[in-house]
């Protein structure tokens, strides 16, 4: 994983000089069990406004327990002099904050529900066009989705850099677009692998097997016993409930080199896997 | 509480509907999907040859022939995503659905779909279907709006999750839930991942990669950690297969084994969860009538008011052998 980040910022260098940050992203997409409490989100809001960066809440799918979770720290932002950041990836959080007028959401990557499927990238790229330009763009692109976006007041979508790449053009929609790096994600789900460990068998694998943050004790790294389509060198990190992949070089020039004419207004840099807890 | 079936052909109706189908739900895929995509891109979550209708024509006499049982059809549109370049194929198909097939729903995931479909002024009901994943009672409230009529529950849904869902929708939407066969390892909505059959399902396909732990900092895990973990990933294995139909087998009583929730049906039928849905659209004609077989033997003795604790000790002796169904690992839901 180290080898990701020293090339993420080597490009980052070479491509955009002095990386200089502007906004922290501070909270999870993938668990509800990760989601900050009060306390570290006011430590956390706290120690980035001392440095002048702005703040950005991350927040995951979730269940009504989820939800509960999140209405204090939602009220405690709305309350901040300028409007903050909400990641949303669940439209119930979207409706959620719809009761908080001073917060500005942000449609987050996990709702981007194009095909990411890594292991069958090489088939996508010598596919026809209907059907590579079908997997490179994003259902969020269409009139009506950007409709749906305005009408709640979204004005920034995020996406994952997919393998299969991007056919996107964020300069003259009204919304903009932002990208996280050097991770994507494959796929996440409320059963936890790693939570069952200390369980008992008929009480693992399921989505409310209670959870002692096992996640920050793992990685489990997939390879290939029999690859597919000519990608062995390929790795799936699995963190917790959530496998991701790692940005090649191709596919960090691709977006380095195109952001301007992808439209693309703002890089997420990962310094991890965004498994952490806060 | 009705039993919706899958359905691919008109050949299925009169044996499903005889035998105590109550909703149909199938796809059609026309031919300029498939000129533009092939099989490469599936419009419907289902393979075009395997899991649909073949022709226009076979689904308006299907549609008729359901509508003489009295048997509402619901057809699929439920890609979670469609393509800028898709979205006018895809909502001409849905006029077309509705005014000439007479389809009685759409089942839909895309928001984009959703919005389209309302603003284009087509009369049909709207059903949300779990990939759109409604967890919470906010998501109802937020698909409420733009006038969905039933949704459908993601299958990590626990049962206590599922009773606030149903007291947050009871009166404005109708909940639709998973009750059997084919399971999802991750949560359906956030995985979109390809089951091309390269490469089969993601979740399947773990098994067949190699798997190692390591500590959070990148170091190896001590060999007496890595036992645990290791067996840990057996059993997941196990789980996995569980979830993913047994293999698609049957029982030597011709009984479907893969993910169940008959022994929750009295808990889902108190709630007023409108529908149960019967998963595989693709499954032979055999595997649907005995899936419906199963299901309905539960949901009548239901009906006819027997006690909770005898309803599901019978249907836990419908599911053979014994010890796969005490394993816990085909429960859509544990209620214990």
């Amino acid at each position: 994983m180290a080898d990701v980040h020293r090339l993420a910022l080597r490009l980052i260098d070479e491509y955009f000089g002095t990386l200089t940050i502007s906004r922290v992203y501070f909270g999870n997409e993938f668990c509800q069990h990760l989601i900050p409490s009060l306390a570290s989100v006011k430590e956390a809001y706290g120690a980035a406004q001392d440095r002048g960066w702005r703040f950005s809440l991350l927040t995951p799918y979730v269940t009504d327990e989820g939800l509960d979770k999140l209405r204090p720290l939602f009220a405690f932002l709305e309350t901040q002099g300028e409007p903050v950041e909400v990641v949303f990836n669940d439209w119930g959080v979207l409706q959620q904050l719809s009761s908080f007028p001073h917060l500005k959401p942000v449609h987050g990557r996990l709702l981007d529900k194009r095909l990411r499927d890594p292991r069958i990238t090489g088939l996508y790229k010598s596919a026809p066009i209907p059907i590579r330009t079908a997997v490179q763009r994003s259902n969020v692109t269409t009139s009506p989705y950007l409709a749906l976006l305005r009408r709640h007041g979204v004005e920034l979508v995020e996406l994952d850099n997919v393998m299969q790449g991007l056919d996107i053009d964020f300069r003259n929609t009204p919304v903009g677009v932002a990208l996280y790096v050097p991770y994507g994600f494959v796929a996440t789900g409320r059963v936890c692998m790693i939570a069952s460990l200390h369980q008992p068998q008929r009480e693992r694998f399921r989505p409310e097997t209670k959870c002692h943050h096992e996640c920050q004790q793992y990685v489990t790294v997939y390879t290939y016993a029999r690859p597919p389509w000519g990608n062995e060198e390929q790795r799936f990190l699995l963190k917790g409930n959530t496998h991701f992949y790692a940005h090649t070089e191709e596919m960090l020039r691709f977006v380095f080199s195109r952001c301007e004419h992808l439209g693309i207004r703002r890089f997420i840099y990962q310094p991890g896997l965004p498994m952490w807890l806060s | 509480m009705k039993i919706l079936t899958p359905i691919n052909s008109l050949q299925e109706v009169e044996m499903l509907a005889e035998n105590g189908a109550e909703e149909f739900y199938c796809g059609l895929v026309p031919e300029e999907w498939l000129q533009r995509y092939g099989g490469a891109l599936w419009l419907n979550r289902r393979s075009p040859k395997g899991g649909n209708v073949q022709t226009f024509a076979e689904l308006n006499a299907l549609i008729a022939a359901a509508h003489q049982y009295g048997i509402p059809v619901f057809l699929t549109l439920n890609a979670p995503a469609y393509a800028p370049e898709q979205m006018s194929m895809v909502i001409d198909l849905a006029r077309r659905l509705v005014e000439e097939a007479g389809a009685d729903a759409l089942i839909i995931a895309d928001p984009g779909l959703l919005v389209a479909l309302v603003e284009s002024g087509l009369d049909a009901p709207l059903h949300l279907s779990s990939l759109a994943a409604t967890l919470n009672g906010r998501a109802i409230d937020f698909f409420r709006q733009w006038g969905v009529r039933r949704i459908i529950l993601p299958r990590s849904v626990t049962l206590d999750e599922m009773r606030h869902l149903a007291e947050a929708a009871r009166g404005v939407v109708e909940l639709e839930a998973f009750i059997l066969n084919e399971g999802c390892a991750f949560e359906e909505g956030y995985c979109p991942t390809s089951k091309h059959h390269s490469v089969g399902a993601y979740c399947t396909g773990l098994a067949d990669m190699e798997a190692s732990f390591f500590t959070a900092r990148g170091d190896e895990v001590p060999a007496a950690e890595r036992r645990e973990v290791n067996a840990l990933l057996q059993d997941y294995y196990r789980w996995l297969f569980f979830v993913n139909n047994a293999g698609c087998s049957l029982s030597p009583e011709g009984l479907p084994y893969g993910p169940c929730g008959l022994c929750a049906i009295p808990q889902m039928h108190r709630m007023g969860i409108a529908s149960l849905k019967i998963v595989g659209r693709e499954a032979s004609s055999w595997r649907k009538l005995a899936s419906l077989r199963l299901v309905k033997a539960v949901v009548d003795r239901v009906r006819q008011g027997r006690p909770d604790d005898e309803v599901r000790t019978y249907a836990q002796s419908l599911r053979t052998p014994r010890e796969y169904c005490q394993s816990g690992f085909m429960c859509y839901y544990r209620w214990w």
